[in-house]
């Protein structure tokens, strides 16, 4: 291949991710023909609602996240570790209808549950902190690392420490974190459904009503893409990726505080204590026997794995196309469209056979976490390889060598891990499946038939399965990291 | 040799990735049409539109296909939609496409709008064995109602102490906190709630709903929800349909949940089947949508989606037939303007 062909080639690529990613829309621009704009009243109290719900979330669960990444900190047997990060990580992956009655579970006894803009916020610190206790550990390892170290043997006091040396070399990577769980707030759809009552209509729950009850896609596609341009704009304005380049594991045990080593625990067990109070409080009185179990199981492995690879693939080729400072700047500010949007644009495609449906599942999943994966985790790995790969561009060398020599050894465990988030996420997906392949026997999806035909307590137990099913997929992804990285 | 092991672990890596969901996929297939004859694959083809819960696991739909196959030398290939609303859209945009044959599951509320929307095919369906609730609507031969049931108030018995006897009771300060109901907009259940206040006092009902605001316990987004608030023990009383009693009392074995019956009448849902004008398949459609009123299939609905049936005879004998005869009434559905007052009291 010689050089402007290799180059070309990396052009058109770098075309069709971002056409891929934006598809959504290029796909209702072709469908839709009279367009108009939405009034003030459709946008603006939404809008607002939106921002200040993802706001508070994201602010509250950095607070807490810090929290618990200090609790985590207090215990030390390594050990410990893998099985602190799943703990962290489950509140994540209970679907958000269980986390709202077990919610409720637990207030109603004492008090009228608080329905409205708290519940909602309330809700998204409890899934989100986890997640970001593990972001705080892999960026204080990496930046703090060895500045903790001596810190400690100095004698610096924790507060001293966090105040003239953690918070200012972290401050950037903190207000990216900030941006990834404003996002996932910002454009979560079934928590505020749920949640938030009467009063406090949010963006994403516009769109669906615009769509189910009067049929207006114009005016939906036009708010998702007020909403895509307004994470565009905040992630211009923020600093990129936070997620370290390669993995440290240094010992920041002097950070953390032995006294609050049990908070660890907390979110897992308010979850958890609401979702056993249901079944406590119902009892499984009767399991239906003709269940199709086991093609959910393998439906939803499918899926997970799918999902999982695509991301990968994915990673793998912007490793090729980039650097590109346009196109990374894209991908750093993109979002997809809301759920139902984007599921009702693949289903306007062509191919309804069963296994079309399933790869349209994963692809539709894709577009949705791909750039916020790809934000968290992997931007970072490729930006620091940036030098080497122009470097290896210019002596020659071909992609291969480059994928295989130097992207694939360093950058390896970011892909997989976000890859594995991807396919933890899939797993557990009602909403998207439920759009795209309703009809599929997936696990998520039998749970939701089973509480539209009276049968919450058995839709609960199901979650125990699909809890391990989901671990077993991210422990897949990230098990490989030692297998491949070796 | 670094290069290679590299090389080789990310081939590998790839491939086993990548053959494990192809192995998954195929043999999913292989499972779900182990017992299917070769011939399916060659036959006619009918695409059939209805919401999740029916075509899913737990549902009714995947037992009425199975026995409509085995006669009609074609295979039901089955799509969804969450909701009566999602399934008209998605009917919509299939309509320049690759049109739909069947449509299940539409209730009164999106019936005005289908008929706006969409161009139905007329029907001939035998009513001469229908029940009278269903009998007495009028004659419709696009839209086939296949089940239906009243719906009213789902309490436990130890839990409730003197339930409601007619709807005004509902106001008293005893039921504070007590009652589960669904937002109109996004839930059937919810919107017959509302038309139900709306038949019996509509230039009141704002007022009525102020009064009734504080003894809300939770306003949900859908009948699902809002069960599971009441399965959860966290409201005394549910908004659902009559026939949920024939869940608790025939599968669970629990005669504790009883219905509130109301004088003044209940309001009726009632669900519907169509034909699509732009169908391919019309006659096999036709065919399937007389079958849903046959009383093999309708002893399906009974049994699975926990709906009467609409045809007369086939509740003797079962839990139904012991569950309380509820006096219907017949109610409008909510204008903008409507919803717009429920706004003004549920959101400020």
């Amino acid at each position: 291949m010689t050089g402007t062909t290799f180059s070309s080639t990396r052009a058109l690529l770098r075309l069709a991710i971002a056409t891929t990613l934006v598809s959504p829309y290029l796909i209702w621009l072709a469908k839709i023909s009279a367009w108009q704009w939405p009034t003030l009243v459709e946008w603006a109290s939404p809008f607002a609602n939106a921002l200040v719900q993802a706001s508070l979330s994201a602010f509250l669960s950095l607070g807490m996240g810090f929290v618990l990444f200090l609790a985590a900190q207090g215990w030390r047997a390594p050990r410990t570790r893998p099985f602190l990060e799943i703990l962290l990580l489950l509140p994540n992956l209970v679907p958000p209808l269980f986390v709202a009655l077990g919610l409720l579970s637990l207030f109603t006894p004492w008090m009228r549950f608080p329905y409205g803009m708290g519940a909602v916020v309330g809700a998204h610190v409890l899934i989100n902190a986890g997640l970001v206790a593990i972001a705080f550990e892999r960026l204080v390892q990496a930046r703090l690392g060895g500045v903790i170290e001596a810190a400690w043997l100095l004698g610096t006091s924790r507060w001293r420490f966090w105040q003239q040396i953690g918070w200012p070399l972290l401050r950037q990577d903190v207000l990216s974190l900030f941006l990834f769980v404003f996002s996932i707030c910002f454009t979560s759809f079934t928590l505020p459904l749920l949640l938030a009552g009467e009063q406090t209509l949010t963006l994403e729950v516009a769109i669906l009503d615009l769509i189910r009850l009067q049929g207006r896609w114009d005016v939906a596609v036009i708010l998702a893409t007020t909403q895509t341009l307004a994470l565009l704009l905040f992630a211009l304005l923020l600093p990129g990726g936070f997620w370290p380049s390669r993995a440290v594991d240094r010992t920041v045990g002097f950070l953390g505080v032995a006294g609050l080593k049990w908070l660890v625990v907390l979110p897992t067990l308010i979850i958890f204590s609401g979702w056993s109070v249901g079944i406590v409080t119902t009892g499984i009185r009767h399991w239906p026997g003709d269940l199709p179990l086991l093609e959910s199981v393998l439906t939803t492995l499918g899926i997970g794995l799918g999902t999982g690879l695509l991301h990968l693939m994915g990673f793998l080729l912007l490793a090729y196309v980039l650097p590109h400072a346009g196109l990374n700047r894209f991908l750093n500010g993109y979002l997809a469209p809301s759920p139902v949007i984007t599921g009702f644009a693949l289903l306007l495609l062509p191919g309804e056979s069963e296994e079309i449906q399933l790869f349209k599942v994963m692809v539709a999943i894709t577009l949705i976490s791909f750039p916020l994966l790809y934000r968290w985790i992997v931007h970072s790995a490729l930006l620091s390889l940036r030098q080497q790969i122009q470097t290896a561009y210019l002596m020659g060398s071909s992609f291969s060598q480059i994928l295989f020599e130097i992207v694939w050894p360093q950058a390896a465990p970011q892909m997989l891990r976000a890859s594995g988030l991807a396919a933890l996420w899939s797993a557990g997906d009602f909403g998207l499946t439920g759009i795209v392949a309703g009809q599929l026997n997936t696990l998520p999806l039998l749970m939701e038939s089973l509480i539209n035909s009276y049968r919450l307590e058995s839709a609960q137990l199901l979650l125990v399965p699909l809890l391990l099913l989901s671990l077993c997929l991210y422990g897949l992804f990230v098990g490989s990291i030692r297998y491949v990285s070796r | 040799m670094v290069k290679v092991e590299a090389r080789t672990r990310i081939t590998l890596f790839v491939i086993f990735g990548v053959s494990l969901v192809f192995g998954l996929l195929f043999g999913r297939q292989a499972y779900i049409s182990k017992d299917l004859p070769r011939e399916l694959y060659i036959q006619k083809k009918l695409r059939v539109l209805t919401y999740s819960t029916f075509a899913s696991g737990a549902g009714p739909g995947d037992q009425i296909i199975a026995e409509f196959q085995k006669t009609c030398n074609c295979k039901v290939e089955v799509q969804t939609a969450g909701d009566a609303g999602l399934l008209l859209e998605r009917l919509r945009l299939a309509k320049d496409n690759l049109p739909y044959d069947v449509v299940i599951g539409l209730d009164q509320n999106f019936l005005e709008r289908a008929r706006q929307k969409i161009q139905w095919r007329e029907l001939a369906v035998a009513r001469d064995n229908w029940v009278p609730e269903i009998a007495a609507l009028p004659v419709d031969p696009v839209f086939i109602p296949f089940d239906w049931s009243p719906l009213t108030f789902i309490y436990r018995g130890n839990q409730a102490e003197a339930p409601p006897k007619q709807l005004q009771d509902l106001l008293e300060p005893r039921f504070k906190n007590k009652l589960a109901l669904q937002e109109p907009r996004s839930s059937s259940p919810g919107m017959q709630f509302f038309s139900w206040i709306l038949s019996l006092d509509g230039q009141n009902s704002g007022d009525f709903l102020r009064a009734l605001k504080p003894n809300v316990a939770s306003l949900s987004p859908s009948w699902a929800f809002s069960y599971g608030v009441f399965k959860n023990s966290q409201a005394d009383y549910v908004f659902s349909y009559i026939t949920s009693l024939a869940f608790h009392w025939g599968i669970e074995q629990d005669r504790n949940y009883q219905a509130v019956q109301m004088p003044e009448g209940h309001p009726l849902q009632i669900e519907f089947a169509a034909v699509p004008a732009n169908c391919r398949e019309c006659e096999l459609a036709e065919a399937f949508v007389k079958g849903l009123v046959e009383p093999e299939a309708q002893k399906v609905i009974m049994q699975k989606n926990f709906m009467f049936p609409v045809l007369q005879g086939l509740v003797e004998g079962t839990i139904y037939a012991e569950l309380p005869r509820l006096k219907v009434r017949t109610t409008p559905t909510p204008s903008a303007k409507d919803l717009s007052d429920w706004d003004n009291v549920f959101k400020h």
